[in-house]
C-alpha cells in the first residue's frame, strides 16, 4: 500500500498537460545535388537530461555551460542522426557554431551543419534522440528536396528508417511550372520574338502598306497560328534536349535565339511571309526550346523525377506565353486603325527590338557583357 | 515595381518573424535557460529489479500530475517499455501501462489492460479506481458507480464512499453527495496529501456546480497552491465570481502552463487589459501542439477558439472533436456555449438529451438548458 495514495490522484478530473512535450526542430534542405544543410533545434532541457549540461547543478544554465561542451554536443547530433542516400551514410562537413534559439517552450541549442550524400538514390533518416529515454519525444522534420516545397513529418526516435520522398510529382510539377512561368519573363528574347511575330495580327497587307483588320477573328486566328507553332517546336526541342537525346552548344542556341528576335523584327519592316509568320514561329521554335532545356538542366541536377519536372516546365512556359498574349491581343486590336500603332509600335518598337537583339547576339558571339538579357 | 517590392519585403519580414533567427550570446556569464529542478531517478534505462523499476515509474509518473509536465510522462513510458516485452505482464506493470494510456488521453487502450488486471484479481483497488475514472471521463456512469462499488472492502471503504459520491453528484444526486462527503470531512486531515486534494478538488467541484461558489472556493484554498490542477480550479471559481483581478493576480507567474495562461488571458480580457501578445503566444502553443499530432488539448483550444479569438464556428468543430473525447461537465460547458453562439441546432438537442438523460447539475448550466428549452 505504500504508494497507494498516489492512485488516488488518477481520480481527478482528466488533467491537460501544462505544456507540449518534448520536440526537436529538424530542418534538412537539399541545396545541390548532393549537399544537405540542416539545422536542428534541441531544447537545452532534453540536452541536459543527455549531457548533464548544467555543470554546478544551480540550474541556471549559462552560455558558458553550454559552449565548453560543444564538442559533445557535435557528436551528440551525428550519433542521432544519421542520413542516407542510395543506402550509403553522407559524411558532415562544414559544423557551424552552436546558437540558442527560442520556440513556445524554452530556449533550444541550434546545431548547423552541412552533410555530403550521394548524388543519386533515395533518401532516408535514422532519427534517435532520446530513444529509450522520453517516448514522448518527438523530431518535427520539415524535409525541402531540391525545387520543391517543404513537406513535414513527425518522427519518432527509434531503429527503423525513415524514407524521405522526393517524388512528390504534384509539388515537382507545381514549382517547376513557376519555374517555368518566371523564365519566359525573366528571359526578354523570347518575350521579344514573340510580340515582334504579334505585332503585325491586328494588320493586313494592302498594296504594299498597312491597312487595320476588319473583323477580330482574323487577327486571332493569325495569333494562334503562330503561338501554337512557337509552343509546338519549342516544346518538341525542349524534350528531346531535356532527356539528352539531342545536343546543341549553348552559345550557339543563344546566339540563334537573339538572331531570331532580329529576323523576326526586321521582317516587320520589310515583310515578305506576312501571313506564313507561323512558319517562321515553327522554325525559330526549335531554337527557343534548347534555350528552354538548358534552363531546365540547371535546374534539375540530382532531381529524382525530371520528366515531371519537364511537364511542369513546358506548363509553366505556356502559362506565361498566354498571360504575354492575352494581355497584348485585346490591346493592339483596339488601337490597331491609330497611326501610332503602325508608325511608333510597328516601326520603331520593331527597330527598337532589332537594335536589343543585336547587341544581344554581338555578346553572345563574343562573350562580352554590355546589356543585360 | 513598388508594390512588387514592397511584398517581397513583407513577405521576408513575415518569414523573419515565423522563424526567429538564432542566436549566439555574447557574455558567457548569460543564463540561456532556467531548468526545472533535476530528476532524482535516472532517465537512461538500467538493470533494475523489477520492484525497483516500478517504483522508478511511479515516481516519474508522480512527478508528471504535480508539475503537469509530460516529459516525465515520456520518460516513465521509456522505463515501463523493456517490462512489456514479455509474454505475460505483471498486473503492476499492466496498471502502469494503463496509467500512462489515460494520462495520454487514451482512454480505449487503458481499459484493456486495467480488464485484464481484473479478471486475475476482481477487487484490485488501483484497478477501480483508475475505471471508475475513466468511466467518469466518459459519462458511463453507471459503469463507473459500479467501479466504485466493488471497493467498498474493509480497507478501501472511504476511498469507496468518496469514489461513489463524486459520480453521484454528476448524476443528478449532487445533494446527497455533499452530505457524505461532508461526513468525511472530520477524517480528511489523517489522509495522504493526494488523497486530501482528490477529496477537496471533488468537493469543491459540487460545490462550484451547485452554485455554492464561496464554498468551493474555500475547499480549494485548502489545497497546496504550487500545483498547476489546484490554481486552475481556484482561478474557474474566482472566474464565475467575475473576480478577474484576483485570476490576474495569481496566474501571472504561471504563464509557461498553457490552461492557467488560457484562464489569465481570459482575467485580462474582461479587465480590458491588452491581450494580443497572450492570444499570440497561445496560438503558437497550440500550433507547436498540433505541429506534433498531440490533440489532448482541444477542450482548452476550444476555449481559446469562443473566449479569446471570438470565433465561435470554429470553437464548435473543437467543441465537436473533444465531446468525442471525453465528456465532463467543462466539456459539454464548451459544446453548449459554442452551439448556442452559432445556434447549431442539432448540437444543443444532442446535448439537451444527453442533459437530461445524465442528469447532471450546474447552476451556469442548467439554467441556460431550461431557458434554452
Amino acid at each position: 500500500m505504500k504508494w497507494f495514495w498516489y492512485w488516488c490522484l488518477c481520480c481527478l478530473s482528466s488533467v491537460s498537460y501544462a505544456h507540449k512535450a518534448s520536440d526537436s526542430y529538424l530542418n534538412i534542405q537539399q541545396i545541390d545535388a548532393s549537399t544537405l544543410h540542416i539545422q536542428w533545434d534541441i531544447a537545452l532541457r532534453d540536452l541536459d537530461i543527455l549531457l548533464n549540461l548544467d555543470a554546478n547543478n544551480d540550474r541556471q544554465l549559462t552560455w558558458r555551460e553550454v559552449v565548453v561542451r560543444t564538442l559533445e554536443l557535435e557528436q551528440l547530433a551525428t550519433q542521432n542522426l544519421v542520413i542516407r542516400r542510395n543506402t550509403q551514410d553522407c559524411k558532415t562537413d562544414n559544423v557551424q557554431p552552436i546558437a540558442i534559439d527560442n520556440h513556445v517552450d524554452g530556449a533550444y541549442a541550434v546545431m548547423r551543419f552541412s552533410v555530403q550524400c550521394e548524388q543519386q538514390g533515395a533518401w532516408a533518416i535514422q532519427y534517435r534522440l532520446l530513444q529509450n529515454i522520453d517516448v514522448l519525444h518527438r523530431g518535427i522534420l520539415s524535409w525541402q528536396a531540391l525545387h520543391q516545397t517543404a513537406q513535414t513529418l513527425v518522427v519518432a526516435a527509434g531503429e527503423q528508417e525513415v524514407i524521405l520522398s522526393d517524388l512528390d510529382q504534384q509539388h515537382t510539377v507545381q514549382s517547376f511550372w513557376q519555374e517555368g512561368i518566371s523564365h519566359i519573363w525573366a528571359g526578354y528574347d523570347h518575350i521579344l520574338f514573340l510580340l515582334s511575330l504579334l505585332l503585325p495580327i491586328v494588320l493586313v497587307r494592302h498594296q504594299q502598306t498597312w491597312q487595320p483588320v476588319q473583323r477580330w477573328q482574323t487577327a486571332l486566328l493569325d495569333a494562334v497560328g503562330i503561338v501554337t507553332a512557337f509552343t509546338l517546336a519549342h516544346s518538341l526541342t525542349l524534350v528531346l534536349a531535356a532527356l539528352q537525346w539531342v545536343y546543341l552548344p549553348s552559345r550557339l542556341v543563344e546566339s540563334l535565339i537573339a538572331a531570331s528576335v532580329i529576323i523576326a523584327a526586321l521582317h516587320n519592316l520589310w515583310p515578305v511571309l506576312h501571313r506564313w509568320r507561323w512558319l517562321m514561329a515553327f522554325a525559330f521554335g526549335l531554337i527557343h526550346g534548347f534555350g528552354f532545356a538548358s534552363a531546365l538542366t540547371d535546374l534539375t541536377a540530382g532531381l529524382e523525377a525530371p520528366l515531371w519536372a519537364l511537364l511542369g516546365f513546358n506548363l509553366g512556359v505556356e502559362t506565361g506565353q498566354l498571360m504575354i498574349v492575352m494581355v497584348f491581343i485585346p490591346l493592339a486590336y483596339f488601337y490597331r486603325a491609330s497611326p501610332y500603332y503602325q508608325r511608333w509600335l510597328l516601326t520603331g518598337g520593331s527597330l527598337a527590338v532589332a537594335s536589343v537583339a543585336s547587341l544581344w547576339l554581338c555578346q553572345r558571339l563574343f562573350n562580352l557583357s554590355l546589356i543585360a538579357g | 515595381m513598388r508594390y512588387v517590392l514592397c511584398i517581397i519585403v513583407l513577405a521576408m519580414s513575415c518569414v523573419q518573424g515565423a522563424y526567429a533567427a538564432p542566436r549566439v550570446p555574447t557574455h558567457l556569464q548569460e543564463v540561456i535557460e532556467v531548468l526545472p529542478p533535476k530528476i532524482t531517478t535516472p532517465v537512461v534505462v538500467q538493470n533494475l529489479s523489477l520492484e525497483q523499476r516500478v517504483l522508478q515509474i511511479q515516481a516519474l509518473l508522480l512527478q508528471a500530475e504535480t508539475t503537469g509536465d509530460p516529459r516525465y510522462l515520456g520518460y516513465a513510458q521509456a522505463q515501463l517499455q523493456p517490462l512489456t516485452h514479455k509474454a505475460v505482464i505483471d498486473d503492476e506493470v499492466l496498471l502502469l501501462r494503463a496509467k500512462i494510456n489515460q494520462l495520454n488521453h487514451h482512454f480505449a487502450q487503458a481499459q484493456i489492460d486495467i480488464v485484464q488486471v481484473l479478471q486475475r484479481q476482481p477487487t484490485h483497488p488501483q484497478a477501480l479506481l483508475l475505471q471508475a475514472a475513466i468511466y467518469q471521463v466518459k459519462a458511463e456512469f453507471a459503469l463507473a458507480r459500479q467501479s466504485c462499488q466493488r471497493l467498498r472492502t474493509l480497507s478501501t471503504l472511504s476511498l469507496a464512499v468518496i469514489c461513489e459520491a463524486q459520480v453521484n453528484a454528476l448524476n443528478g444526486k449532487a445533494a446527497q453527495s455533499v452530505q457524505t462527503m461532508h461526513t468525511l470531512l472530520a477524517s480528511v486531515n489523517s489522509l495522504e496529501p493526494s488523497q486530501q486534494t482528490w477529496f477537496y478538488l471533488g468537493l469543491g467541484d459540487i460545490a462550484m456546480r451547485q452554485g455554492n461558489f464561496k464554498q468551493a472556493e474555500s475547499y480549494y484554498r485548502r489545497l497546496d497552491m504550487n500545483q498547476p490542477v489546484a490554481l486552475a480550479a481556484l482561478a474557474d471559481v474566482l472566474l464565475a465570481q467575475k473576480r478577474y483581478a484576483e485570476v490576474s493576480q495569481y496566474l501571472r507567474s504561471y504563464q509557461q502552463h498553457d490552461g492557467l495562461l488560457l484562464r489569465f488571458a481570459i482575467a485580462q480580457q474582461a479587465l480590458n487589459l491588452p491581450v494580443d501578445a497572450l492570444i499570440s503566444t497561445l496560438n503558437a502553443r497550440f500550433n507547436a501542439l498540433s505541429l506534433r499530432g498531440d490533440n489532448s488539448h482541444l477542450r482548452e483550444k476550444a476555449i481559446f477558439t469562443l473566449r479569446l479569438l471570438h470565433q465561435p464556428q470554429q470553437a464548435l468543430v473543437l467543441a465537436q472533436q473533444n465531446w468525442q473525447q471525453q465528456r465532463e461537465p467543462q466539456d459539454a460547458s464548451i459544446y453548449w456555449d459554442s452551439a448556442q453562439a452559432t445556434q447549431a441546432k442539432n448540437d444543443l438537442k444532442i446535448l439537451k438529451k444527453w442533459l437530461q438523460q445524465t442528469q447532471l447539475q450546474d447552476v451556469a448550466f442548467g439554467t441556460q438548458v431550461q431557458g434554452a428549452i
